[in-house]
């Protein structure tokens, strides 16, 4: 087990949608560098979980978080906290590929352009290549930048919106379901991109494949009834958890 | 069957597995002790018919790797299960590899049995192999209910085992020293009785196994080692 501070730290994260409680404290150090899974079935609150990480459930009416979440040491939900650019630094890939209805090349420099990270035309060029190289999707775009990037196969969508996640420098992506919507030869590529970019990212992903958390993650936490019952490396996780009903779940055992 | 799964098929599916591995374990059961009593009765009758059963052992081990190879594929087994399929792979092999030693049991008693020797009676033999049949019978039964406690008393067992293979060895040692006329039967009956010890060591791998289903981790302890047959030096 490895020593180094948390990157991402959870203290008894608690939140309600109204009256209705979704999740119930939750604890977790989630390592830099690494790609955490969370799993569980559904409603089990770890997509919840995952958008209180860049405070996305801010924008959800009625919805409350309590307990305390810090990145490299800092308070997320302090007031003095700028949620855009904290949701620069935290940067999220959603279920379904959501291209801006925009060419490919803005959809990659609209992030750098409103934050202001270039300072001109050639360096937002090689800031919109370098994001589209480490996507993986440069080779397949290079010569039609201008085109819309809603004329991508899903697969490359889902590529393209990662591009324009990174294209902000982030520190930690979260991925809720990134492959749900894709084939298995793009799962596969958005797989070995995940493996490419944990090297500088901290990874956060939500998926309802077992095989998929299995092969992509280097931690596991299975998430039960707003719960997060179990917690550890994917090695024993997924081949002898502690926890019972983590076990249910991942044999798909009746509970 | 207790359905577990969601999917009933796959329950279906790993009692299919243990239903092979079952009858894998009765088989080499069977041989073993069918080649046992070869050589305790001195008949040499159905030492053709054992060496001919063996290919069923084969056929058998052949029939549940493939089956398992298809549940593996198929159902992407996770924990518990993962485990419970690569154990009957590896529990298969085991009793096929019992079923060989049984052959090759009856063959070797086949020339002990022609020469008519009179070694001893046999009686350390016959102790060594009827311990080693206890251990199979317990570590299949084991297998079939899951019992890792049950297995663990298999496990404990091979120390006996190993003491009387080692004492049975200086015993046949001595008898090629008083009596070398019959040193080639006596040999046979050297490899005889360090066959049954293997044998004694696969129904401890096996115990072994099972208590790896059960709890994710082999058993702690390092297992007591008892068998000095391979430093015995007789003075001939």
């Amino acid at each position: 087990m490895t020593t180094t501070p948390a990157k991402i730290t959870t203290r008894d994260v608690t939140v309600y949608y109204g009256d209705a409680q979704a999740l119930h404290g939750i604890d977790m150090d989630i390592q830099a560098n690494q790609v955490t899974a969370l799993i569980g079935p559904s409603g089990c609150g770890k997509s919840t979980f995952l958008r209180c990480i860049n405070r996305m459930n801010d924008v959800i009416e009625d919805c409350r978080v309590g307990g305390s979440i810090s990145i490299d040491g800092q308070d997320i939900y302090d007031g003095s906290i700028d949620v855009v650019e904290l949701r620069a630094r935290v940067g999220m890939v959603f279920q379904k590929p959501n291209p801006f209805p925009k060419s490919i090349y803005e959809n990659v420099a609209y992030g750098p352009r409103i934050h202001g990270l270039a300072e001109n035309k050639s360096e937002l060029d090689h800031m919109v290549e370098t994001s589209l190289r480490r996507a993986g999707l440069w080779q397949e775009v290079s010569d039609r930048l201008h085109t819309s990037g809603s004329g991508l196969s899903g697969g490359q969508q889902q590529r393209l919106c990662i591009a324009r996640t990174i294209a902000v420098n982030p520190n930690v992506v979260l991925m809720d379901e990134p492959c749900s919507a894709l084939d298995p030869i793009a799962t596969a590529v958005i797989e070995e991109l995940i493996e490419e970019l944990r090297a500088d990212y901290t990874i956060v992903i939500v998926t309802h494949s077992m095989q998929q958390a299995a092969r992509v993650s280097q931690r596991t936490a299975y998430f039960h009834l707003g719960n997060l019952v179990e917690q550890g490396d994917t090695d024993s996780i997924f081949t002898n958890p502690a926890n019972k009903q983590t076990e249910a779940y991942i044999s798909g055992k009746i509970g | 069957m207790i359905r577990q799964h969601i999917v009933s098929a796959f329950d279906k599916d790993l009692s299919e597995l243990n239903h092979l591995v079952s009858r894998l374990g009765g088989l080499a059961e069977r041989q073993f002790d069918a080649a046992v009593q070869a050589l305790e009765t001195r008949n040499t009758e159905n030492i053709d018919a054992i060496i001919a059963a063996d290919k069923e052992l084969d056929a058998l081990e052949f029939e549940l790797n493939e089956r398992a190879i298809e549940v593996i594929a198929r159902r992407s087994p996770m924990a518990k299960d993962l485990r419970h399929i690569i154990v009957a792979l590896r529990v298969a092999a085991s009793l096929e590899r019992i079923g060989d030693y049984a052959k090759n049991i009856a063959k070797r008693s086949r020339v002990i049995i022609e020469q008519e020797v009179k070694i001893g009676d046999n009686l350390s033999i016959s102790r060594m192999a009827e311990l080693v049949q206890q251990m199979i019978n317990k570590v299949l039964d084991a297998y079939t209910t899951g019992d890792a406690e049950l297995a663990m008393e298999v496990w404990e067992s091979d120390m006996d085992v190993d003491q009387l293979h080692t004492s049975l060895f200086r015993e046949i040692l001595l008898k090629i020293s008083e009596d070398p006329a019959h040193v080639s039967s006596s040999s046979q009956l050297l490899f005889v009785a360090k066959n049954i010890e293997r044998i004694g060591d696969f129904a401890t791998g096996i115990a072994e196994q099972i208590y790896f289903v059960k709890h994710g981790v082999m058993p702690d302890d390092e297992r007591p080692k008892a068998d000095q047959s391979s430093s015995v030096n007789v003075e001939l």
